[in-house]
């Protein structure tokens, strides 16, 4: 149970591994990816198959998720717009995908019609588009995070050192461990004997570790956990990506934990995919009383683990009116079956779950 | 004759060619405080130059950026520096960054006209200046220019009844442009604050009176004697007094004056810069440059009623440079 951390990879060869934690599930722990994620995901090929709602034309302006040095989403973009141009011929693209930072901007100045991110959106987007149009734009969901990859929006995960015998935190505690304004609760948590450890472990003062504070994956960390305050713990150690002498990069999550390995009075906000032996991957919870999650692919496909991430569309729609009917068409095919199966056989993201697209097509009516 | 035709001709062809170089549209978009000081440039740079249109757009910083890097607008001017994923928008799309000039100083004490950061404590307080090491220490937590934290009156060298007592806090929101702005400068951007004994304030959002975050910091400071804040001039308020600011313990300290402001020997002075879209190796697009070398000029640095104020001369030539 202490090295959950440990065991999740990304091997799809490892039945024996995936039998053992199946084992492990009726210890109240969610079970171990460790085998085939292609089970967890095979839901979508019964997922309700695109139909057109009316034939649409016109261009379609995409921003989003991409940079100079990188082609994160091309290919799935691709996949799409061939899968799509099936149903709907006479829908022409332009791919404008420049990187997050700009692709609710172009919205706002009219440049886009459709922008896909590769996280949440930023405050600082939102109260641009907000100031512009003097409205908050829409979205929908259209994928969720990867449990475990590089540039697709991987689930925050937090880790403690293997000697810590923590059994898992609520959001509350988390707010009161990273944070210092503790608005889920009533007081900052300053020692482990705060989240309930005794002994030894009473009176050690907790040492958070963590992304730089105002870059994106700590920005969505302070929105899911901290409700929005900037004031984080003045004792967390803050890490960016650094570039080693030979000119590979050394990221801000391998650091972090490279880090906790060392600090069994640490507590890390970081991805499995820098794990190592010393370390332990926590399940959490929402809420005092509820059981605590693992990030596995299910629970996050599912939403029920706390700080799964999602990947959402954005679109301007004023009030009053009703979607762009092109934008309307192909945002339905995006969570459609054929959108779903694109995204799982030609990106890393995982899909949606059925009732969570449920709940995206109800806004595109 | 026939010299005269050829010179008339060639008279024709210059003040045609001239003419063709300035025409055209320019599109600025940027700060809404700064629509009356454009409203004036464009007026006189359409005057002198008939071939050129100016529109404008002016709806924020933020938007401003934004309509720059979508090829909205030619020129975008904004009260404070542009941040990090502001150019990196820019950046991903272009492969360059985008070219920043220093077009004014911001304001000495009208809000939301980016003006200086001001110091400010109780009227009783006998303080008279703070070093910057010391203000970073008062309001940081990674004492950066100084070996520890400073958190009582004390440890600033009063006594007597103010020597034990904890120093309380008042300053705006630490991810304001202002906020940010003094993070960067006084507290070597540095993301962490004194968070416990601060208070952090945002300007109201009824609209009634609008950048107003820094009126009801001095409010709060009014009743407070052992309260330390930053704020802006122009402030009315009796009971608090401005601190001036000195580099090091070395130096003399520096009040926040018009002329500081520009000479910039005042440290917390804040920059109105126009960004805009220069490919490396090219020559800037000949009516912005016109529009900018216009701006930098005597007449466009021109004091106006609306409170900001000019660059100094060597600083206005420094702007100019980058634009040859």
């Amino acid at each position: 149970m202490q090295n959950l951390g440990f065991v999740f990879s990304s091997s799809r060869t490892c039945r024996a591994t995936a039998a053992f934690f199946a084992l492990a599930a009726t210890l109240a722990l969610a079970s171990g990816e460790g085998g085939d994620a292609r089970a967890e995901v095979a839901f979508v090929d019964s997922l309700p198959p695109y139909v057109p709602a009316g034939k649409v034309s016109g261009t379609i302006r995409l921003w989003g998720h991409g940079s100079p040095k990188h082609d994160f989403m091309g290919r799935l973009v691709t996949a799409w717009i061939r899968g799509f141009a099936m149903y709907q011929p006479d829908v022409k693209f332009e791919n404008h995908m420049y990187g997050t930072a700009s692709a609710i901007g172009a919205l706002y100045m009219g440049a886009g019609d459709i922008a896909i991110l590769g996280e949440e959106i930023s405050p600082a987007a939102a109260t641009a588009f907000q100031r512009e149009k003097h409205y908050a734009p829409s979205s929908v969901q259209i994928a969720t995070g990867s449990r475990d990859v590089n540039f697709f929006d991987y689930a925050h995960m937090i880790f403690v050192h293997r000697d810590n015998p923590l059994p898992g935190l609520t959001l509350a505690q988390l707010d009161g461990i990273f944070g210092a304004e503790h608005r889920r609760g009533p007081r900052n948590l300053r020692t482990w004997g705060d989240v309930g450890l005794t002994g030894e472990w009473a009176n050690r003062r907790i040492q958070p570790y963590g992304w730089q504070v105002d870059v994106d994956f700590a920005l969505f960390f302070r929105e899911a956990v901290l409700e929005n305050s900037h004031r984080w713990n003045t004792d967390l150690k803050e890490y960016v990506h650094i570039r080693r002498p030979d000119g590979t990069q050394y990221d801000h999550g391998q650091q972090i934990l490279d880090a906790l390995a060392r600090d069994p009075a640490g507590i890390a906000i970081s991805n499995v995919r820098y794990a190592n032996a010393l370390v332990r991957a926590l399940p959490l919870a929402r809420a005092a009383g509820e059981p605590f999650v693992a990030p596995t692919p299910a629970n996050l496909i599912s939403q029920a683990y706390p700080l799964v991430r999602i990947i959402p569309a954005f679109f301007d729609q004023p009030p009053g009116q009703p979607v762009d009917p092109k934008v309307r068409e192909f945002l339905r095919y995006l969570l459609s079956r054929e959108g779903q199966q694109a995204l799982v056989r030609d990106s890393d993201y995982l899909p949606l779950g059925a009732d969570v697209i449920r709940r995206q097509l109800e806004k595109l009516p | 004759m026939r010299r005269l035709a050829v010179l008339v001709c060639f008279g024709i062809a210059t003040a045609a060619t001239l003419r063709a170089e300035f025409a055209g549209v320019i599109r600025i978009a940027g700060n809404p405080e700064l629509t009356e000081r454009v409203a004036h440039w464009s007026e006189v740079f359409q005057r002198q130059h008939p071939g050129v249109r100016v529109e404008t757009h002016l709806t924020g910083s933020d938007t401003g950026m934004a309509a720059l890097y979508t090829g909205r607008a030619d020129v975008a001017l904004l009260g404070r520096s542009p941040t990090l994923i502001e150019i990196q928008a820019f950046e991903w799309i272009f492969r360059y960054k985008p070219t920043q000039v220093e077009v004014l100083t911001g304001s000495l004490d009208r809000p939301g006209r980016s003006p200086a950061l001001v110091v400010f404590v109780h009227r009783d307080n006998p303080l008279r200046s703070l070093t910057l090491a010391q203000l970073e220490a008062v309001f940081g937590t990674e004492h950066r220019l100084g070996p520890r934290n400073i958190r009582t009156w004390g440890e600033l060298g009063l006594t007597g009844e103010w020597a034990n007592q904890a120093i309380r806090l008042y300053a705006p929101d630490a991810m304001s442009g202002t906020g940010r702005f003094f993070r960067q400068v006084a507290l070597g951007d540095s993301r962490m604050m004194n968070w416990e004994p601060l208070r952090e304030f945002t300007d109201s959002e009824d609209g009634a009176t609008p950048h107003n975050a820094g009126k009801q910091i001095l409010a709060a400071l009014a009743g407070d004697r052992y309260g330390i804040a930053v704020a802006h001039l122009g402030l009315a308020n009796d009971h608090v007094r401005p601190l001036a600011l000195a580099a090091d313990a070395g130096a003399s300290p520096v009040s926040a004056t018009r002329d500081t402001l520009v000479s910039r020997t005042y440290p917390l002075t804040r920059t109105v810069i126009a960004c805009c879209n220069r490919p490396p190796g090219a020559a800037l697009d000949p009516v912005v440059r016109e529009f900018l070398r216009f701006v930098l000029s005597d007449q466009g640095q021109q004091e106006e009623a609306d409170g900001y104020l000019p660059l100094s001369a060597q600083d206005a030539a420094k702007q100019l440079s980058q634009l040859r």
